[in-house]
C-alpha cells in the first residue's frame, strides 16, 4: 500500500522538491508505515499500527464461501 | 469481451489460451495399488480444443498443463439463469440463482437462510465456461423441454493433464500455430480467481473445526 505526498525538507536549507510516498509493511501483528522518496530512499518511520486482520486460519476457513449446489446438477443418465 | 481481438493476440502461449492439435491420455487404474508389473489401461482421446492451465511463466521446459474443452453438462441448462448465459457460472452469483428454481422453491426456510447468508459466491467450482465462438462446433443439448443448440464449451479443472512437448521452451518459443484463441486480460483474471477458489476451498471437516 502506498500513499504519495510532497516531501517536507527535513533539514534547514534542504530545498529538495522530490516527492515522498508512504509504504505500509506488514510485520507480524503490526503494520509499519515507512516514508520513502520516489527513488526508494528511506526517510523515516511515520507510524505503527496493529494489523486489523485478526482472523485466525480457522476463522478464515469458516468464512470461505461458495454455493454447495453440485447435487442439483447431477446428470440424469448417471 | 471474452476473447482477445485476433489482431491483438500475442505471439506467445498464455494461461487460458485455446489450443488445437493435442491429445488426452488417461491411465485407468481401477484397483490400486498396481502390482509390480505394469498392467493398466490407457484411454486416448483427441478432443479438438484444449485450454492452457499452466501459468504463463511455467510454460517452458518441454511441459505444459492442459484441460480439454468439453460440451457443457446438460443438467446445467436446468437452471434458466445459467441457460440464458452459461458464462455466469464463471463468476460469483446470488444464492437464489445458483440452483434450479424448483430446488429453491422446495427448500426449507432454514437451509434457504443459510444459503442467503453467504451472499454472492462461486458455484460449480470445477467448471469454467468458454463463451460460444464460431470456431467451436455447434452441438445439441437435450432437455425435457426441447433441444438447445450451443457453441459454449467448458473445462473441468479435474481433467487437467500434463503434455511433454519438446517444442515448448518458453511462452514465446512454443508451437504458436496451435494457438486458436486468447482470453482477454479480464477473462483470464476471472479464470485465475475461480481456479484459486477451486484449490483453496476448505474441506467439510476443516469448516466444521473452524466453527
Amino acid at each position: 500500500m502506498t500513499e504519495s505526498s510532497s516531501l517536507t525538507p527535513a533539514i534547514t536549507g534542504d530545498q529538495t522538491t522530490e516527492k515522498a510516498k508512504k509504504i505500509v509493511y506488514p510485520f507480524g501483528r503490526y503494520e509499519i508505515e515507512v516514508l520513502v522518496t520516489d527513488t526508494g530512499k528511506f526517510i523515516g518511520i511515520v507510524g505503527i499500527k496493529v494489523n486489523a486482520d485478526f482472523l485466525t486460519q480457522a476463522q478464515k476457513l469458516s468464512t470461505a464461501s461458495f454455493h454447495d449446489v453440485e447435487k442439483y446438477y447431477r446428470e440424469e443418465d448417471k | 469481451m471474452f476473447y482477445e481481438d485476433p489482431m491483438r493476440i500475442d505471439n506467445a502461449l498464455r494461461f487460458g489460451d485455446v489450443l488445437k492439435g493435442f491429445a488426452v491420455c488417461t491411465p485407468v487404474i481401477n484397483k490400486p495399488p498396481l502390482p509390480d508389473e505394469l498392467n493398466c489401461q490407457i484411454e486416448i482421446a483427441k478432443p479438438p480444443f484444449y485450454v492452457i492451465l499452466s501459468p504463463c511463466c511455467s510454460i517452458r521446459d518441454e511441459i505444459i498443463s492442459l484441460a480439454p474443452l468439453v460440451q457443457i453438462k446438460n443438467s446445467l441448462y436446468g437452471n434458466p439463469y445459467y441457460a440464458e448465459d452459461p458464462t455466469r457460472i464463471n463468476g460469483k452469483i446470488e444464492p437464489i440463482y445458483s440452483l434450479p428454481p424448483a430446488a429453491w422453491d422446495n427448500m426449507d426456510a432454514v437451509e434457504k437462510a443459510g444459503r442467503l447468508s453467504k451472499g454472492p459466491s462461486y458455484s460449480l467450482l470445477e467448471y469454467f465456461i468458454y463463451k460460444e465462438h464460431d470456431l467451436f462446433p455447434q452441438y445439441e443439448v437435450h432437455r425435457k423441454d426441447g433441444k438447445i443448440f450451443t457453441r459454449h464449451y467448458m473445462i473441468d479443472f479435474r481433467a487437467a493433464f500434463k503434455v511433454a512437448c519438446k517444442s515448448i521452451q518458453s511462452p514465446e518459443m512454443s508451437p504458436i500455430q496451435c494457438k486458436c484463441l486468447q482470453l482477454t486480460t479480464e477473462t483470464r483474471s476471472q479464470l485465475i480467481d475461480k481456479l484459486l477458489v477451486y484449490f483453496s476451498r476448505p474441506s467439510v471437516e476443516e469448516i466444521a473445526l473452524a466453527v
